[in-house]
Order: structure tokens, then sequence, then C-alpha cells
């Protein structure tokens, strides 16, 4: 019976505990620690951008003329946030400034620095942090003449501050260096990159210069080769086309998913072919579900053109058609090819300036003839042409 | 009656302004005007800082206008102690009046004194940092005292305590003749107003 009552007590027990727990204090406090998290999570992005900027300055306004060494003193944040985001900041100003050598900020460890240390003199015994006490510091060797780096944010109303001091450990304990810098809430965070630090003004011209080469409306030009297979039956080989382009292209969405174009060509090969051409493409963005600012793009896209040649170097393209015979049995020596092509292909492209593509395309008009050979051919498609593009952007 | 009249009806506009001003207004403010931190501006300082979004005043028009700049604050009220938040709300220009009233000639240390450790080292940063703002020499070093003049100035009242401490430092020579201590104190832990003393030369001064 002893034994039961020894096993149930404890579950009784928890029991009344949780029967006893306030829920509406509980709420409470489950929606405070949420709200802590939600805070903290805006604040990280504005303390990031105070932490690159105390960095960039520090690279412009060096507080030391030789490299030194510094060591992480203290790292606090706003009063109700929690210790999580104090280390997220640590690591983030420790890339900071390995990224930056230029601020002659040169992080160290110096455990014994912040350890809490035991020291018994003729004044009395003291019990403090190694960095407060100099003296005792001294005594362990070392670290005596190093530099502390203190940082602090503090949430003031709207604004995010802070606060940042370089002391030297030696026994006056001097404040060598501080910088004070502020934030407003909701203020749109500048996410520079640790490697490449800038001024504020300079990363919003960055921006603003990444939005406006992001226009709808562009201007390609184009230089594209088109290659065909030779007949089996004729033997002879159709030439390679080498067309200039250019027109208009409208991205269809902000994010550039999808990008429609018109392009007029010409082609000219002396004594061998000139011809002119109108193209029109949708090009749709497969890397990705927006374009980016820094990376390549691959997109894919299905497009029409229609193409005539002139030129002596243009008869395999030329079908027996009327006009076509009429001419000849004048005498005319011109051979003239008017065709059409639905294309599929690819398309990388660098920024909104450079890009390279390649497609495969099909003439309707030669399918089922013998005038143009076939890189692919099926009961469904023959593919008549192979082409290349390399394209710029104004 | 008619004066009244024209009275009520002449000033109805700026009443019903003043009703909604989130700082001044009558109604009692909502909980979220209470997460705003608003500052009263001039209308040509608000055109300046938010231009397009202040009206131009219209010629003719003798009103005396004003704009309210406000943005919402990074931690909602709750969200940490009340008397904490009223002291950290403002010091930026509490440190900076602080500082303000220190001379240049002395290396200043900073002591604070307040209930809650985390509170008084957010003083004492802001403090420092303020001091330096203005130039000055400052140290990271607190003067210090022995046990018994602990024991002994504990149980004294902050009237008595400081003046008293302050002698203590120069006698134990904790202070040299060329350092000053600014202390900001919490002289009532249901207070939400700082104030200020300085310790040079053996002699306590409160500021505020």
């Amino acid at each position: 019976m002893t034994k039961l009552l020894r096993r149930i007590l404890p579950v009784l027990l928890l029991l009344t505990a949780v029967v006893h727990a306030d829920p509406v204090e509980d709420a409470q406090q489950r929606a405070l620690e949420d709200l802590r998290r939600r805070v903290a999570n805006q604040v990280q992005l504005a303390a990031y951008d105070l932490l690159d900027q105390l960095v960039y300055e520090t690279t412009q306004a060096p507080p030391f003329d030789q490299p030194t060494l510094v060591f992480l003193a203290d790292m606090t944040v706003p009063i109700g946030l929690g210790t999580g985001l104090e280390g997220l900041l640590e690591n983030h100003l420790s890339s900071l400034l390995l990224s930056n050598p230029s601020s002659r900020l040169t992080l160290a460890h110096c455990p014994s620095c912040t350890a809490m240390m035991l020291h018994s003199g003729p004044k009395g015994t003291i019990v403090s942090r190694g960095l407060d006490n100099p003296e005792a510091l001294a005594k362990l060797g070392g670290a005596e003449g190093r530099h502390g780096l203190y940082i602090d944010f503090a949430a003031e109303g709207a604004w995010l501050v802070l606060r940042a001091r370089i002391t030297k450990l030696t026994p006056d304990l001097p404040i060598v260096w501080s910088k004070t810098l502020t934030s407003a809430a909701g203020a749109p965070s500048l996410l520079r990159q640790p490697t490449a630090l800038k001024s504020a003004a300079d990363a919003r011209q960055e921006y603003l210069d990444a939005l406006n080469g992001r226009s709808a409306f562009t201007v390609p030009i184009r230089f594209t080769l088109r290659t065909y297979e030779i007949s089996e039956d004729s033997g002879t080989a159709p030439p390679p086309v080498i067309w200039f382009q250019s027109g208009f292209e409208f991205a269809l969405t902000q994010a550039q998913e999808w990008i429609a174009s018109m392009v007029l060509g010409f082609a000219w090969l002396p004594e061998a072919y000139d011809g002119v051409m109108i193209q029109t493409r949708m090009n749709r963005l497969i890397s990705g579900t927006e374009r980016s600012l820094t990376g390549p793009d691959l997109y894919l896209f299905l497009g029409g053109a229609l193409m005539t040649l002139n030129g002596p170097a243009v008869a395999p393209f030329a079908t027996d058609n009327f006009d076509q015979l009429r001419q000849q049995a004048q005498g005319s020596l011109d051979t003239r090819a008017t065709f059409g092509g639905l294309h599929l292909g690819l398309e990388l492209r660098v920024g909104n300036r450079l890009g390279a593509s390649v497609f495969l395309e099909n003439m309707p008009a030669y399918n089922d003839t013998t005038r143009i050979g076939t890189f692919l051919s099926n009961s469904l498609i023959e593919i008549h042409s192979f082409g290349a593009e390399v394209s710029l952007w104004f | 009656m008619a004066t009244l009249l024209y009275l009520l009806i002449f000033s109805l506009p700026s009443i019903i302004e003043t009703v909604r001003d989130p700082i001044d207004g009558f109604l009692p403010a909502q909980s979220d005007l209470r997460d705003l931190d608003c500052t009263p501006l001039t209308t040509a300082g608000a055109m300046r800082i938010a231009p397009g979004q202040v009206p131009q005043p219209e010629r003719g028009d003798r009103l005396e206008r004003r704009a309210v700049v406000c943005r919402e604050r990074l931690l909602k009220q709750g969200t940490r102690p009340p008397q904490d938040d009223a002291i950290l709300m403002q010091l930026r220009s509490t440190a900076a009046e602080f500082a303000a009233l220190t001379t240049d000639d002395r290396r200043w240390m900073v002591e604070v004194i307040h209930p809650r450790s985390a509170v008084a080292q957010k003083i004492s940063f802001a403090t420092k940092n303020a001091l330096l703002d203005l130039g000055r020499r400052v140290t990271d070093r607190t003067p210090t005292l022995a046990a018994g003049d602990i024991e002994v100035i504990g149980r004294l009242s902050p009237e008595r305590a400081w003046p008293l401490a302050c002698m203590r430092y120069r006698a134990v020579e904790s202070m040299g003749p060329k350092d000053a201590l600014l202390a900001v104190v919490l002289r009532d832990h249901r207070e939400t107003m700082l104030h200020a003393g300085i310790c040079a030369d053996g002699e306590w001064r409160w500021l505020r």
C-alpha cells in the first residue's frame, strides 16, 4: 500500500499543479514570448545594419594606426529580448571584422579577460571579470594592454541605438574610442554584403541602379548563327546564315518571369546571300521565380521567325514553287527563298546585359522534303536547324 | 448667444483636430496609439522630412498648424517592465543632458545606481558615450571603497551617503585630483527620473 502511495503521490501532485495553473497567465506568458520573438526577428536586421555601418565607418576611419588585437568584451541586446540574439549579433560582427581587415580591428580570443576572477591583495579580495581588474589580469600575463570592444544595443522608443566603445586594459582603463549609431524602427535594411561594405548612400544608389536596370522595356542586339543539315538526296550543304537582329523586348511581370520580344534581322554575306527576317519570341524563366540581380538566369524560349533570303548560296532553300520556276524560265539567275521557322531553346543571361542561347528549329515548309536535311526526325517533328546566339541588352 | 455660437463654429475645426491629436488629444489613447513614439514638428520641418505628405499652407490660412511624426516603438508596451521602459525611452537625451553638465579638465568616471544591473549597464554605456561625444576623457574605472566604508555608507540615506562616499573616495585615493565621478542614481525605486551628481576633489554636488 505504501509503495503504491509513493508511486501515485508524485503523479497526483503533478496533476494538482496542472489543474491549478492559471490558464490566463499561461496564455499571457505565451503571447509575450511570441511578441518578443517577433520583435527580435524585426530587430535583428536593423541590428545587423547598424553593425555593418559601424564596421564600414571603422574601415573609413580606423580607430588605430596599426592592426590591433581586440577581443569582444561584451555584447548586449535591448532589455526584453533574449540571449539568442546576442549570439547572432556576435557572429555577424565577427564575420564583418574578419572580412574587413581595413578596419584594423583584429579579433582575438581572451578567455581570462571575460572570465570571473578572484583576486586577493593588500586592499582586500576582489571578485570581478578579468577585464575589470587589469592589475590582476597582468599577473596572469598575456592579456595586459589589450583592447576590449563593448557593444550595446538599446531600444529607445522608435529607435534602435548601437553604442560601441573600446577600452584599453591598462590599470587606468581608458576608453580610447567610441561610436553611437541609431536606426529608426521600420527603416528598410540595406542588406549589405559583409565582404563589400558600402556607405548607406552608395548602397541606396546601388539599389536604385538595380531597380532602374530592371526596366520592363529593353532593346536587344543579337548575333545569330543558324546552321542546317546537309540533305542526303541533294548532297548540297545549305550555307549557315548569320543574322544581325535588333528590336524590343518587354518583361510582362516585375519579376521578369515572362518576357516577350520582337526583333528584325538582317543577313549579308558578299557574293553569297542577303536577307531580312522578323522574329517573335516568348521567354520563360526556369532558374527561379524571379530574375536574379547578381547571378545568371536561365530562360526557356519558344518563338517563330519569317525569313527571306536572296543570292546564289541559298539555292538549297529555294522551293520549286511557281514564282521560282517562272523566274528561271525568264532567265533570271536570282535565287530567293522565303520560309518560316518555329524554334525552341535555352538562354542564359548574366545581369541585364549579356546572354547566350542555343535553339533547335523546325521549318514547316521543308517538312517531308529532301531539300534540307534534318538533325532529328520522327513522326512528330523534324529539326532542320540548330542555332546559337549572343545577345546584348541596352 | 450669437457671439458664443460664432466662437464655437470658428473653433470647431481646431477642437476636432486637437481631439484626434495623438500627443495632446482629449480622447484616451488606444492601445495601438500607446505603441507609437510621436514627435511634434512645425509644418515647415515636416515638409522638409516628408515632402509631398504634408500639404502646403493655403494663402490666407491664419491658423497655426503643426505636424506630428509618429513611429512605431521597437518594443511594444508590456515587453519590459514599465519603469525600465520609461527610463530607457529617453536615455539618449538624458545621457546627453548629464554629459553637458561636465567640464573637460578632468578624467571622468561613471557610476550608475539602479536596482536592475541590465538597466544600470545601459545607462552607464550611454553616459560614457555621451561624455566621449563631447570630447571628455573617460575611463571604465569606477572608484572603490573598503568593505567597512561600504557597510557604514550603505546604512545612510542617499542625501548623506553620496557626500560621505565622495569624501572617502578622495581620502583613500581611489580618485585622484584630476579625477571626477559622474554618478547617475535612481533615488527612489518607484520613480522614472534619473538623478545625477558629481564628485570631484572630495566634494559632492547634486546636478539634478
